[in-house]
């Protein structure tokens, strides 16, 4: 059984190398046909400009800095997220009040909102705001579902057993929202993360990925552009994989005690 | 002593109780049986106050009553464990979860720590039957309290019942008449014609 799984994850791991194999090569073949740095630096260019980047302590000043700003946009829109569900899943009125914004910062585009956004808060605070309003609309959204698909017969229990507000949010509520917080949350830092740096590169924030990439364009170093991309290709990858983690261990864990596990139960164990 | 004057509950145009007079007594143990779909259900949900009347009267109010109530699909959180499931009822308070357990093991329950969803349906039927039993009330609404259970657990579930809800009315809704009238001292049958005895129109009254 051990063996059997040790021969998937290697299979696994050979199909990985093979596909990622296969496109560096067309890409390193791309490169030595076009032969100009200037329009397709090479894997090997790029790979020697992300190494020196790396070695670099002002890139994870800069790097970081990136990070702190979205991160910070994402956790405000998350808190602002669950606390204008739960007060548009109680009162009408500002659900009236907030569908309308939700539904015109998801059909703006991003570009229109950066360059808006720039005139009134300039450079620094912008891809924060940035993420904030890629975030808010998807928990907002999710979670007032997760809130108002609570099944009524959960409510109508707590009705007749005289359940107080807290007890109802904390036994009822939060339960019944958390899977669809956990699917908001995973999707949304991605997008927030990119809207971010995009953010970055219009408005040249200071100590920011955004600010590299523009520089690059400037000074046509398209090596560095391939290089930071990657840096943002590859946090993006580890913060997904955090973030999923997170989700995923949070849904297990909901999950285990939901589920018909014959391993569960303490009955079913025995019988 | 609980007054039901003209109760009618329609859904749409359905008419699921009609006019239904009926007195019920402060204490003892009601049965209430009847062919499905002839409303006993709506009957103990009105009564709980769960469900609003079309017309008619109950006094007091069910607000007033503040009945508790097993139900018929027992209803339990499926993230919390079934003495958690319980102690809902007695305030959610660290300091009662051993009660909720005590009672759980008197109605033969075990596993007073396992999720709902590794319990069997006749457990499951019992932590929600022990939620009613764990709140202090004047009436107790019981929606097929014995439907998934074997004889003998039945037995043990129906002493319980007795035991904590003496003194109080209880009301039970049972599919099987002759364990109905084991099980209380009055059997009210709905869907039959009017008698006139015990203030009633719409149901049969049989006193045990």
């Amino acid at each position: 059984m051990e063996k059997e799984k040790k021969i998937s994850i290697l299979k696994k791991l050979l199909a990985i190398a093979g596909v990622a194999a296969f496109w560096i090569g067309l890409w390193t073949i791309a490169a030595y046909r076009v032969n100009a740095e200037l329009i397709l630096p090479s894997p090997q260019a790029t790979v020697s400009r992300l190494a020196e980047l790396l070695t670099d302590r002002q890139s994870y000043i800069i790097a970081g800095m990136s990070l702190l700003r979205v991160f910070a946009g994402t956790v405000s829109a998350m808190s602002a997220g669950i606390v204008f569900a739960a007060a548009a899943s109680r009162f009408v009125i500002i659900e009236h009040l907030i569908s309308p914004l939700v539904t015109i910062v998801r059909a703006t585009p991003v570009v229109s909102f950066i360059i808006l956004a720039f005139l009134w808060l300039g450079n620094a605070l912008l891809p924060g705001f940035i993420s904030f309003l890629m975030v808010f609309p998807i928990v907002y959204t999710n979670v007032k579902t997760g809130i108002t698909e609570t099944p009524a017969e959960y409510l109508k229990m707590a009705d007749v057993f005289g359940l107080g507000k807290f007890t109802r949010i904390k036994r009822i509520y939060i339960p019944s929202a958390l899977p669809y917080f956990s699917s908001a949350a995973r999707s949304s830092f991605g997008l927030a993360w990119k809207a971010g740096v995009a953010a970055e590169v219009l408005v040249c924030t200071q100590n920011s990925i955004g600010l590299e990439i523009y520089n690059s364009k400037t000074y046509l170093q398209t090596v560095d552009l391939f290089a930071w991309t990657s840096v943002i290709i590859i946090l993006s990858l580890i913060i997904e994989l955090i973030f999923s983690k997170l989700t995923l261990h949070i849904d297990k864990k909901r999950k285990s005690r939901l589920e018909n596990d014959n391993n569960q139960g303490a009955y079913k164990k025995i019988r | 002593m609980i007054i039901i004057k003209e109760l009618t509950k329609k859904y749409g145009d359905k008419t699921v109780i009609d006019r239904l007079n009926i007195c019920l007594p402060d204490k003892g143990c009601l049965a209430v049986c009847g062919v499905s779909g002839c409303g006993k259900s709506t009957f103990l949900s009105i009564l709980a106050g769960i469900e609003s009347i079309t017309s008619g009267s109950v006094t007091p109010s069910p607000a007033e009553l503040e009945a508790s109530m097993s139900f018929q699909d027992p209803c339990l959180l499926p993230w919390l464990t079934a003495a958690e499931n319980v102690n809902l009822a007695l305030g959610d308070k660290k300091e009662t979860l051993p009660y909720a357990r005590e009672l759980l093991h008197r109605l033969a329950v075990d596993y007073t720590d396992s999720y709902p969803s590794a319990l069997s349906g006749g457990m499951k039927a019992r932590v929600g039957i022990a939620r009613a039993l764990a709140r202090k009330s004047h009436l107790y609404l019981f929606d097929e309290p014995f439907a998934a259970l074997d004889d003998g657990t039945a037995d043990i579930v129906a002493s319980a019942i007795h035991e904590f809800t003496a003194g109080a009315l209880s009301i039970a809704v049972i599919h099987n008449t002759e364990f109905a009238r084991r099980f209380a001292d009055t059997v009210i049958t709905f869907g039959s014609s009017p008698i006139s005895d015990f203030s009633v129109s719409g149901v049969s009254v049989e006193r045990l």
